[in-house]
């Protein structure tokens, strides 16, 4: 439930980060890796819609994979009928709902407190140790800044709304029915009538006096009636919405908006720009044909595409994304492989390097005393080097199965994907994690410079040891070094993950 | 795991390459008429990119027209998962058939698998996976499911970690020691199939599958070996199959081969 907001959210000056995002809010004061993965945790339970108690779960796993390393942090996001807090390390947090105010420590835990606060509620403070008090002209609607907590009054609504909010909500729309998305140019595959748009909103309940419905699609809460939706956002009038109109009978499936969880009161227009923190673009990437239209904020690969997800989901509430495929949903292949994507974004140009062809005409390492493809013997040939394109140097065998082949480079890690060099092409990402935490987000890179297969530990926390062929032990490899590994080695990454070189080369 | 996206999971039908698949009831948003269908869900979180990627394919692979194809439904993210949907055919595969399936069934499955390879093959896709779990049973014969996405979903890997590694013993070693996809690669995949339906057993013998490395070093280090106890036509057929790559023969000429044996 991102979609109901915290009210006015005042940052409080210090010096750890204060993250809006979404609906959710984060304080910490951490490594900037620790801090880099706790924000990561908030915009993608924003961004896959996940409600504070997911937030929790996500930042209590990244908290976990500290092993007991002390990280002040706090965060607090709006759960069905209150807010879900927790609190690690030097951090402290108080919420004011139903039954009074609620204070928690991080300090107090082993590992973490957390808590579910009844609602309506009327106050939430995070704060970091050491910080000052918020003033009160400042507010953070949305991003991430630094300072030493938040303080929030989801009553206090929408007097300095952002009226500038374009009217459209073109992601979040269609989403109204349920959790998916319809596809504006597919309509005959969904049957659903773009209501949300329909300024008369006949499935919008009063938002007065009701409970809250547990199972609620998450975008779906447009709904203060009618005029809320237009851009000059007036207070929702007293009355409800005009009359409920004819409606396709699938759309009735729809659970009732709820009213916000959050407020204490009706008429608080300001709660929906929750939603709105995380502008999602107005169209939906780069698809042709029949387009997700729940796409998610670009910065998001997910905490689970990163490794420290992993919870199961039950999110029924949460949005997603989808294609048809079949029959029906587009045209033939010729449709089908768009524009977008610079379709394979796999360079197919080899590099060329220096190698001798065998008497089979198997180029080959000029090094080498046999034909790595025929093992036929090299050395009695009189050989001249020429430019060649280089064929894969083998494979990467990860202990879970993952293979790769040897004809690029790549970088190893929890999250390689939005590396620099990956983002241009040059290098291959291969994710790979741990549960212990213990492979860094780019961790290694696996370089390879002519027919060699080199290994340059990015500087990555737990550190690179190779098992070279035919040895019992390990050895570490200094950081920012290529080092040269033979078929056969086995390597170690970080703590507990280990993959092996094979080729049928250079042996 | 009690569902995905709008999709309610009844249970689930086991583990497929890099993924787990589950019997689910149809939302109503989807265009076709069944009231179950199979959803694949991806083990490994996957990113926006591999997401457009893996969607692409599965889309060139649903626009292919073969009745030997399994119809693709939808593919999807949500909260970071991939996840795709197809057809349910209650008659299970080749690797775990819904009830136990006479030879001449398997085979007969296996050469429509074939034939979908070969539709595959015609739109230049080659499906990479091609393996007893992805071979299932029809009434009449079979279906070819599920186009292997390692390749899309990391690429430069041949197999994906996470999931049952023993499918690799299926895959033409030139593709593990890094050679591209290809076709023939695909026969190769259909000879070690058919090789599995005829005799049972896989063409490296047992697998220590618990060890993925071991698995991999022992399929890099052996060469594969055909039954002995297999007829030698069966026998000659997989072993032009997993063969010299220029004497391979098409997909649709192991079909026509299968077929031919049955007659």
């Amino acid at each position: 439930m991102t979609d109901q907001g915290f009210g006015v959210v005042r940052p409080i000056p210090g010096n750890g980060l204060v993250a809006h995002v979404g609906g959710l809010l984060l304080v910490c004061d951490a490594a900037e890796a620790v801090a880099e993965d706790l924000l990561g945790a908030v915009r993608e339970t924003a961004a896959s819609g996940g409600d504070g108690r997911a937030l929790a779960r996500r930042v209590a796993q990244v908290l976990a994979a500290m092993m007991g390393e002390s990280v002040a942090c706090a965060v607090a996001g709006p759960v069905t009928g209150g807010v879900a807090v927790l609190v690690s390390g030097p951090a402290f947090a108080s919420v004011t709902g139903s039954g009074g105010e609620v204070r928690l420590a991080g300090r107090d835990a082993l590992t973490w407190s957390d808590r579910l606060v009844p609602g309506p509620v009327t106050r939430v403070e995070l704060r970091l140790a050491d910080t000052g008090s918020a003033h009160r002209l400042t507010r953070l609607d949305s991003g991430v800044i630094v300072g030493g907590g938040v303080e929030c009054d989801p009553s206090e609504a929408g007097e300095a709304l952002p009226h500038a909010r374009p009217a459209a909500e073109p992601a979040a729309q269609p989403a109204h029915h349920g959790q998916h998305a319809a596809e504006p140019s597919a309509p005959s595959a969904q049957s659903m009538p773009s209501m949300p748009s329909m300024p008369s909103m006949p499935s919008a309940p009063t938002p007065a006096p009701m409970p809250p419905v547990p199972e609620q699609p998450r975008h779906a809460e447009p709904a203060p009636p009618g005029p809320a939706q237009v851009p000059d956002w007036g207070p929702p009038p007293a009355e409800p919405g005009p009359p409920p109109m004819e409606r396709p009978a699938h759309a009735m499936d729809a659970p009732p908006a709820p009213p916000y969880p959050l407020g204490p009161g009706p008429a608080n227009p300001y709660q929906q720009q929750g939603w709105n923190s995380e502008p999602m673009p107005a169209v939906p990437g780069p698809m042709s044909g029949p387009a997700p239209v729940m796409t998610p904020h670009e910065d998001v690969e997910t905490a689970r595409a990163n490794g420290i997800g992993g919870d199961p989901i039950d999110g029924r509430n949460d949005s997603f994304e989808y294609e048809l495929l079949g029959p029906g949903a587009s045209g033939g292949p010729s449709h089908t492989a768009p524009d977008l994507l610079p379709s394979a974004p796999e360079p197919d140009s080899r590099p060329l390097v220096y190698g001798v062809d065998c008497k089979n005409d198997h180029f080959n390492d000029p090094r080498v005393p046999y034909c790595a493809v025929c093992g036929i013997a090299l050395v009695q040939r009189t050989l001249v080097p020429y430019k060649g394109p280089r064929p894969p140097l083998g494979v990467l065998l990860l202990d879970d199965g993952m293979t790769l082949r040897l004809d690029t480079d790549y970088l190893l890690g929890r999250d390689p994907e939005r590396a620099p060099e990956v983002a241009e092409g040059s290098v291959r990402p291969a994710k790979v994690t741990s549960p212990d935490g213990s492979v860094s987000r780019r961790h290694l890179r696996v370089a390879l410079d002519g027919w060699d297969v080199n290994l340059v530990d990015l500087g990555s926390v737990n550190g690179t040891q190779i098992q070279p062929p035919g040895d019992q032990n390990f050895y570490d490899i200094p950081p920012n070094e290529p080092v040269t590994i033979m078929p056969g080695t086995t390597v170690r990454i970080g703590v507990s993950r280990t993959m092996r070189y094979e080729s049928h080369r250079n042996n | 795991m009690e569902g995905i996206a709008d999709y309610e999971f009844v249970r689930s039908l086991g583990e497929g390459n890099h993924g787990e698949f589950y019997l689910a009831r149809k939302p109503e948003r989807l265009p076709v008429e069944a009231e179950f269908v199979a959803v694949k869900v991806l083990t490994e979180g996957t990113g926006a990119d591999a997401f457009r990627r893996a969607t692409r394919e599965l889309k060139a692979f649903a626009a292919v027209r073969s009745p030997y194809l399994v119809t693709l439904y939808d593919a999807g993210r949500h909260g970071g998962v991939f996840y795709y949907s197809m057809e349910y055919l209650p008659g299970g595969s080749l690797s775990r058939p819904a009830e136990p399936v006479p030879r001449d069934r398997a085979l007969r499955a296996v050469a429509c698998a074939a034939h979908a390879a070969q539709a595959l093959h015609e739109e230049g896709i080659v499906h990479r996976d091609i393996n007893p779990g992805n071979v299932l049973l029809t009434e009449t014969g079979g279906k070819l499911s599920d186009l292997g996405l390692s390749q899309v979903l990391t690429p430069g890997a041949t197999v994906t970690g996470m999931g049952g590694i023993g499918s690799v013993e299926f895959v033409d070693p030139a593709l593990l020691q890094g050679d591209r996809p290809t076709p023939a690669g695909d026969v190769w995949s259909l000879g070690a199939t058919l090789h599995w339906a005829a005799s049972g057993t896989g063409l490296y013998g047992e697998l220590p599958v618990h060890d993925p490395l071991l698995t991999l070093r022992k399929i890099n280090s052996i060469a594969p070996s055909i039954d002995t106890g297999l007829e030698p036509e069966l026998a000659e057929l997989v072993g032009v199959c997993i063969g010299d790559v220029a004497k391979r023969p098409t997909a649709r000429g192991v079909a026509d081969r299968i077929y031919a044996l049955l007659s």
